[in-house]
């Protein structure tokens, strides 16, 4: 669905900021990106969307290459920007006039994620909080059923309940011909909703793994004296003790726990990596 | 079925319904504060000492046209400057080209309609009160006008200037109207300097002075010295060739700068 194929980019000459990327991203999934402030995933979200064009390489969507930004591609993927702009006009109005470019979009779906996310739908769209205009576009973006989905930061600006419908929401609306990428600092917004996790990091995509292989491989434990516990590949200790990351091997399960696995992968890459290769 | 990526017709309007629904406001809004400036200036323009004809009107109608279309224009792309507008605009799923002839038709036929009109009841108001005044109306005299003036070139240049300001537009998005001018009048001055340059080299000595020629048209050289003093000749490109260059600046030059307008679009980042 989504490949990027030697992705070099670079804002300022000799400051790249990727190189020779490679990501290949399938449908079906909820897709997590992580990485630090800078590190570029608003950039690779935007090289997906066609905002922005590669120095060198390819990013390909459905098979369109997406700088191109043909009207075929644009009608499939849809983003939600983390700063976005809706028009000055009424809910009504903004489906009548926006809704025709998408084919497969469903009214209804709309009008029922509204109402999940507790829209009034007489408001006008000027008169919205951000987070209701927010939750507005992340309905419009559900509902307009494009092939491919961008999020960027969406839980930025939702309140505590809105994040909870935001995950529900997000979870019934993929299917196998969905694609579906997050991009969050939030990470733990995120829990039990992403299947695959993307971490990106010094230019390079340095963890692409499923959840489900990921507690297949890691033990995510807390435990209190992190001398008793052997091989652990990474703590963090806090006021309940000692998260701690170790090689499940005896098969055990665990809730993984992204905060703490994206630390990890930052700070011990190459022990993170090996043992999933 | 797989979409027509370079135009639909039916994609197109209702892209044209989408831009109308989102800036019906401000077109509407245009209009009135259109009519109200056109209407100021007309007054101020006019004396009481003097019968008023419509032609005298003409001045302020064409400074207006050329004032508020040029700055229209070049803020037609303003949406590329602003983030959130950008990624919207530049993701909706119309193409470029839908996208720029909308731009294109609202700068032109859209502009050029609305100012019509608000200058019309411009005139209507200004009529009016000359009317409860002084019991008179301003006295119509458009026909002799147009017979005696050459109207049809301020709508030609007017075009050029919408295209060139056009292109400003979505090279810069802010502070486009001045930089465009800016730029126009750089690139204008080098060309003015590379024409001295090949006047030099072809007349040399025989040039009346390094600055009397006009790029492309005219050169003044001298021919001689009599008992009355120098005798100065013009040169002129022949006829045929001044229709060209007529031509090519009425209907080649809009529509290239159009075009490059249209690509620099398609190459747009954010």
């Amino acid at each position: 669905m989504i490949s990027i194929q030697n992705l070099s980019f670079s804002y300022r000459k000799n400051k790249p900021l990727f190189e020779n990327l490679n990501l290949q991203l399938e449908a079906g999934h909820i897709y997590g990106l992580l990485g630090k402030n800078g590190a570029g995933k608003s950039s690779l979200l935007k090289h997906i969307a066609g905002l922005l064009f590669p120095n060198a390489g390819h990013c390909k969507v459905l098979g369109f290459e997406s700088r191109y930004r043909q009207p075929a591609f644009l009608q499939n993927i849809f983003m939600v920007p983390e700063e976005f702009y809706l028009p000055q006009v009424s809910i009504k109005s903004y489906v009548s006039t926006y809704a025709p470019f998408y084919p497969l979009f469903d009214k209804k779906a709309f009008y029922n994620y509204l109402e999940e996310f507790q829209i009034p739908m007489d408001q006008k769209l000027t008169e919205m909080s951000y987070g209701q205009k927010k939750k507005v576009l992340i309905s419009f973006a559900l509902a307009s059923n494009t092939k491919a989905l961008i999020l960027d930061e969406p839980t930025n600006g939702l309140d505590i309940p809105s994040k909870s419908q935001f995950r529900k929401v997000i979870a019934a609306a993929v299917s196998d011909e969905k694609c579906i990428m997050i991009s969050t600092h939030q990470v733990r917004d995120l829990d039990n909703l992403i299947d695959s996790i993307v971490i990106i990091d010094n230019h390079k995509i340095i963890f692409r793994q499923d959840v489900e292989t990921v507690t297949d491989r890691l033990l995510f434990s807390t435990v209190t004296n992190i001398a008793d516990t052997n091989k652990v590949l990474f703590s963090d200790s806090s006021i309940r003790g000692h998260a701690v990351i170790t090689p499940n091997e005896g098969a055990q399960h665990s809730k993984i726990d992204m905060e703490l696995l994206f630390n990890a992968v930052l700070d011990k890459p190459e022990r993170i990596t090996q043992i999933f290769n | 079925m797989q979409a027509n990526n370079l135009f639909s017709p039916v994609r197109f309007g209702w892209y044209m319904r989408k831009h109308l629904q989102d800036n019906y406001r401000l077109y509407g809004m245009s209009v009135i504060v259109l009519t109200v400036l056109s209407l100021a200036l007309l007054l101020l323009s006019t004396t009481d000492n003097f019968s008023i004809k419509a032609s005298g009107l003409m001045p302020v109608f064409f400074i207006g046209m050329y004032a508020t279309g040029l700055i229209f224009t070049s803020l037609c792309f303003a949406e590329l400057g602003n983030k959130q507008q950008g990624i919207d605009y530049l993701l909706f799923p119309a193409s470029h080209l839908e996208k720029f002839i909308s731009t294109l038709l609202v700068t032109t036929v859209g502009f050029l309609l609305l100012y019509h009109v608000a200058f019309y009841l411009a005139y209507q108001m200004m009529d009016f009160i000359i009317y409860t005044k002084k019991s008179v109306h301003i006295v119509n005299d458009l026909k002799e006008f147009a017979v005696d003036t050459p109207w049809q070139y301020f709508y030609s240049i007017w075009f050029v200037a919408q295209a060139f300001m056009l292109l400003g537009a979505v090279y810069f998005q802010k502070y486009s109207f001045i930089k465009t001018i800016f730029l126009l009048a750089v690139f204008l001055f080098c060309l003015y300097l590379v024409n001295t340059l090949f006047v030099l080299l072809f007349f040399g000595k025989i040039l009346d002075e390094w600055y009397s020629h006009f790029p492309f048209i005219v050169v003044q050289i001298q021919k001689g010295v009599t008992a009355e003093g120098e005798v100065h000749d013009l040169l002129i490109i022949p006829e045929t060739l001044q229709q060209i260059f007529r031509f090519a600046a009425q209907y080649l030059l809009p529509p290239i700068l159009w075009t490059l307008a249209y690509v620099r679009l398609r190459d747009k980042e954010i």
